[in-house]
């Protein structure tokens, strides 16, 4: 083992020159760790991934802490189903709406109710539609276009 | 191709002539076309408090609740980036015998106190600019810092019904108003009975407001109707929204209308009589 040290000098090697003693350093030939950089490289990139060593203490809530958690979910649940109801219903008058729409528009013009009820497959959405966004564009809307 | 004998609804039909019905009061309806020209929202609706709270809440609990950031991973030992970074963080209090901590003894893992929520600085490379007016900037800069538009316009400021640039979080409709001062959705009567309704409401359109307009019909079905027994008159409302270009009323070429505006739901209720709302309300959005 010593020997092998001497054989294969790594950090500060001791070189005489002429009566004076000189520090050199030399590349470092082994690595610290055990593991090859490859492997150890594997290892960084999976521990990454890993929980351990990287998951905070879980949360203990005292019971007055608990009853404030409990009571704003029940709150935002509330919420949401109100707004599920208030679309829901107007989603049925929506429909009513059509419906009466429709049983008027047979009554009145068969033609008119064919072409309203003809099957519109493949219908899509056109291409200068956009979807909101969280700040406006510099321009918000153009007042000018090309027709095609 | 079916056969006109065997369709359904042609059967339907025939037998209701034949039979003759008393439909005679709805049948002698004339037939207008009414559109509801919408612009969807081009910027994302406001968060009441209720969800402002809540979101807030929740993602105050999931940064607690986060994993430790692995800043090994992302920069190199050694590196000047690895410096650069950990010199701008603020390090974790560590433990320490014969010391009293107040908020409990230290549990530190990876340079991270396990008990409360990581707070990570990124180092900013940008330089310090007092720049906060969008115009100032330099276009050829490409690290110039983002600097978002106002969520309130001009005609916001202003006003402005007539403009397409107000309300942008909100949806908006078209009104016009007629001869009588009465606030509406515009309205039409039959041109062409050969062919759809869609198709006669966006002639209409044209019509009304010339044709720099690009409008895109929903559907070819009706979404309601308006029955008017004084005028004998069933209004079919078709929907559309407009994509570009601007609908320009000009008073002096049509004697139906002299007016119009780009309304949200909650002006259309000030505007319109309030059967006439009763009536339409429900078709419209809320946001």
């Amino acid at each position: 083992m010593l020997a092998q040290t001497f054989k294969k000098p790594c950090r500060a090697v001791v070189e005489r020159v002429s009566g004076t003693t000189v520090f050199v350093r030399n590349k470092r030939t082994t690595s610290k760790s055990a593991l090859s950089p490859l492997t150890q490289r594997v290892v960084t990139q999976l521990s990454v991934m890993s929980a351990s060593r990287k998951q905070p203490k879980l949360l203990k809530l005292s019971r007055e802490d608990l009853i404030k958690h409990q009571t704003i979910e029940r709150c935002w649940s509330l919420y949401q189903q109100q707004q599920r109801d208030r679309r829901n219903t107007q989603l049925e008058l929506q429909f009513k709406s059509i419906q009466g729409a429709m049983s008027l528009l047979q009554e009145l013009s068969p033609l008119l109710f064919e072409a309203a009820n003809a099957s519109e497959k493949g219908k899509r959405f056109p291409m200068e539609m956009k979807v909101p966004t969280d700040f406006p564009p510099d321009t918000p809307w153009h007042y000018h276009f090309r027709k095609s | 191709m079916p056969s006109l004998s065997t369709h359904p609804m042609r059967v339907n039909l025939m037998l209701k002539r034949g039979l003759a019905t008393a439909t005679a009061n709805t049948t002698s309806l004339k037939i207008k076309v009414g559109v509801l020209l919408s612009r969807i929202p081009v910027i994302k609706s406001e968060v009441n408090d209720l969800e402002k709270h809540y979101y807030e809440y929740q993602s105050r609990l999931e940064k607690r609740l986060m994993w430790t950031f692995p800043a090994y991973f992302y920069f190199k030992k050694g590196t000047i980036a690895e410096h650069k970074f950990s010199s701008q963080q603020d390090g974790p209090i560590s433990k320490k015998s014969g010391i009293w901590f107040p908020k409990g003894v230290p549990d530190i893992k990876h340079g991270r106190e396990r008990s409360t929520s990581q707070e990570i600085r990124l180092p900013n490379n940008n330089t310090a600019t007092s720049i906060t007016n969008k115009k100032e900037q330099n276009k050829d800069d490409v690290n110039r810092p983002v600097i978002p538009n106002d969520r309130i316009t001009e005609a916001d400021r202003s006003n402005d019904t007539k403009s397409l640039e107000r309300q942008l979080s909100r949806t908006l409709y078209l009104l016009v108003k007629d001869r009588n001062g009465v606030w509406k959705f515009p309205n039409f009567d039959l041109s062409d009975d050969s062919k759809p309704l869609h198709i006669n409401a966006e002639n209409g359109l044209r019509l009304l407001g010339g044709d720099q307009i690009h409008t895109w019909s929903v559907s070819a079905t009706p979404i309601g109707v308006l029955k008017d027994e004084k005028n004998g008159a069933a209004e079919f409302i078709l929907k559309s929204h407009i994509l570009a270009g601007k609908f320009d009323l000009m008073p002096q070429k049509n004697d139906a209308f002299n007016d119009y505006a780009w309304l949200t739901k909650d002006e259309i209720d000030e505007y319109v009589p309030k059967e006439y709302f009763s009536q339409t309300g429900f078709l419209l959005a809320d946001n």
